[in-house]
């Protein structure tokens, strides 16, 4: 009998469902996070999931309340509910992997589950794709193909997504839960006749990079004929990952691979590494100039009597501005003029006062283009270290980087 | 500022919250080179959010005066008293029963490491429960409660935890906030 993981795919990153097992029919159902005692915040939904007469598991598997533990945090949404699905048909057959097993099957899904058992298309699917591009890979180098299911709702993803799936990933559309059991061999709840519908890769779409013939596979090539390491190798070493989320702006994961690159010992990875580094566009960041001016009380005066005066940043150390004192300082006006030749993207992070209060605003800029942001202080955030700020620029948009600088609030994170 | 805490309106516990924080200010004040918590602290404590600090931990360890001010406080003020499990009875305690309120502790058959807290809340309230207080041998534990679903409060916790052999002991006294 083969067992089957499922992953429920998330806007986070793919979560593994690792066990459900019966529980005490007087208690209500619940999620947990990797065995442990945390309640998921999707407990509730997933109980009336489950029980008659909103859920559909007990009407279909006979029992009323499971828990069911998964690998990371699920917050919210109604998404896990086909993967959900499919895990307890799974659990039935008693073919649901476990977090210990090996399993010969990897299934990654992601829609809502009617109560009609067909699937209501869902939110992000190309961002769930392109997060669990790590999984993806991972399960490639140990051999291991994906069967991915989306609903039919939801149409064609992006090509652009699609290009990037690596080629164990086989990725369907379904309309019913019934669908994807019986590819497996599972009992079709609703005994239909309806298959799961291919989703076809784009074909004749030149793979990721600007130039033309010097697409990624094509570099992949030429250094492998140079290096003698087999082109795929190399291919599913991560040099796509790289091109990829540079690409799609995705920095942190792109620094975080790079990391792991030079200090871990992937050989693979090291050799896509150097190839990506020779063959990234040239343009890939933006030059920001970073100028101060404060707004300053005179002695014994208010702000309306405020004096401006112009701060150039430290001398040898482009970027860093000077602290200021904050005695009698009214406001502070950050101006970043964009040098680059292309029009760029910033984010402005600001920490203020003893108390963190974070702003974040993210600009878009022409060339040449300069950008004031200000910000008039309260008496209360007049005190040592009551501002901090980082200026992050980029030719791109990054949901990412966005994402990662609101969570920042010290200045060591800083 | 007399009567029942429970008995009076929303108006009259918000004097009260009001007479008491005055109260815990002038300790603040007149107090400044005592290291006793203040009442405010305790206040917070009892009625609010907040955990337990260590500071009022050690304290309520070695002062008795203060730990009897906790424990009138927390009786004062909450939304209900378990009466004490009759001392007959043997082996843990696995339900506790009140008027309007259950407590049901129920070992998880997914993981033996875990166990079910579910509290029946059986009557209509003018505000939901916002904690559970149960003081153990000498020291109280406080567990926050989630909003109720079909009357029932479910929390999942780790069955070698405080509060789990704290509600098992017979000897535990429990108050619903």
């Amino acid at each position: 009998m083969t067992l089957v993981r499922v992953y429920l795919a998330t806007t986070e990153g793919p979560t593994q469902v690792q066990s459900i097992v019966e529980e005490d029919p007087e208690v209500r159902s619940v999620v947990c996070r990797d065995g442990t005692s945390e309640s998921l915040p999707i407990s509730n939904a997933y109980d009336s999931f489950v029980r008659k007469p909103t859920g559909v598991v007990e009407r279909h598997y006979g029992h009323r309340v499971f828990r069911m533990d998964v690998s990371s945090r699920i917050s919210e949404g109604r998404s896990w509910q086909l993967g959900v699905f499919v895990a307890h048909a799974l659990k039935a057959a008693n073919r649901l992997a476990s977090k210990a097993d090996t399993p010969a099957t990897v299934l990654w899904l992601t829609g809502e589950v009617r109560n009609d058992l067909t699937v209501a298309g869902v939110g992000h699917i190309e961002e769930k794709l392109a997060n669990s591009s790590r999984l993806f890979t991972e399960l490639a180098a140990a051999g291991i193909e994906v069967e991915a299911f989306i609903p039919t709702e939801n149409g064609r993803p992006d090509d652009r997504v699609l290009a990037a799936l690596p080629r164990t990933v086989r990725l369907r559309s379904v309309a019913s839960v019934g669908e994807v059991c019986r590819e497996f061999g599972l009992p079709d709840p609703l005994g239909g006749a309806t298959t799961a519908v291919e989703i076809e890769r784009p074909t004749g779409v030149v793979a990721r990079g600007e130039r033309g013939g010097h697409g990624p596979l094509a570099m992949a090539t030429a250094v492998a004929l140079v290096l003698g390491v087999p082109a795929a190798t190399l291919w599913q070493g991560g040099l796509w990952d790289l091109w990829y989320w540079e690409k799609a702006g995705r920095f942190r994961d792109l620094g975080e691979a790079l990391i792991l690159a030079k200090d871990g010992d992937c050989r693979t990875c090291a050799l896509a590494t150097q190839v990506f580094q020779l063959t990234r566009h040239p343009h890939g960041g933006t030059e920001i100039g970073v100028g101060m001016v404060e707004h300053r009380a005179p002695a014994g005066g208010s702000c309306a009597q405020a004096v401006s005066v112009e701060i150039p940043p430290i001398a040898d150390r482009a970027g860093v501005l000077p602290p200021s004192p904050v005695e009698n300082l009214c406001a502070l006006e950050y101006r970043l003029r964009f040098d680059g030749k292309r029009a760029a993207l910033a984010w402005l992070v600001t920490a203020i006062g003893e108390k963190r209060e974070r702003r974040l605003k993210d600009m878009r800029a022409q060339p040449g283009e300069t950008v004031t942001v200000r910000y008039t202080l309260q008496a209360a955030q007049r005190t040592p270290g009551a501002v901090d700020v980082l200026a992050v620029g980029s030719s791109r948009e990054s949901d990412q980087v966005t994402a990662w600088l609101r969570t920042l609030t010290t200045p060591e994170q800083f | 500022m007399t009567g029942i805490w429970h008995s009076m309106d929303k108006a009259g516990r918000r004097t009260a919250e009001a007479a008491f924080v005055a109260l815990s200010t002038l300790d603040g004040m007149e107090g400044a080179a005592s290291t006793r918590p203040s009442f405010g602290e305790l206040w917070a404590f009892a009625t609010g959010e907040a955990e337990m600090s260590d500071d009022l931990r050690r304290a309520l360890d070695t002062d008795r005066r203060l730990a009897g001010d906790l424990d009138h406080l927390i009786e004062r003020t909450a939304l209900y008293r378990f009466p004490r499990v009759a001392a007959a009875s043997s082996g843990a305690v696995e339900t506790r029963d009140g008027e309007g309120f259950r407590i049901r502790l129920r070992p998880s058959r997914a993981n033996v490491e875990h166990t079910y807290v579910s509290i029946e809340v059986a009557a209509e309230l003018d505000e939901p429960p916002l904690a559970l207080l149960a003081k153990g041998p000498g020291r109280w534990i406080k567990l926050p409660l989630p909003d109720a679903i079909d009357g029932v409060i479910q929390i999942l916790v780790d069955s070698g935890s405080e509060l789990v052999h704290a509600l098992r002991d017979v000897h535990t006294e429990v108050y619903i906030r």
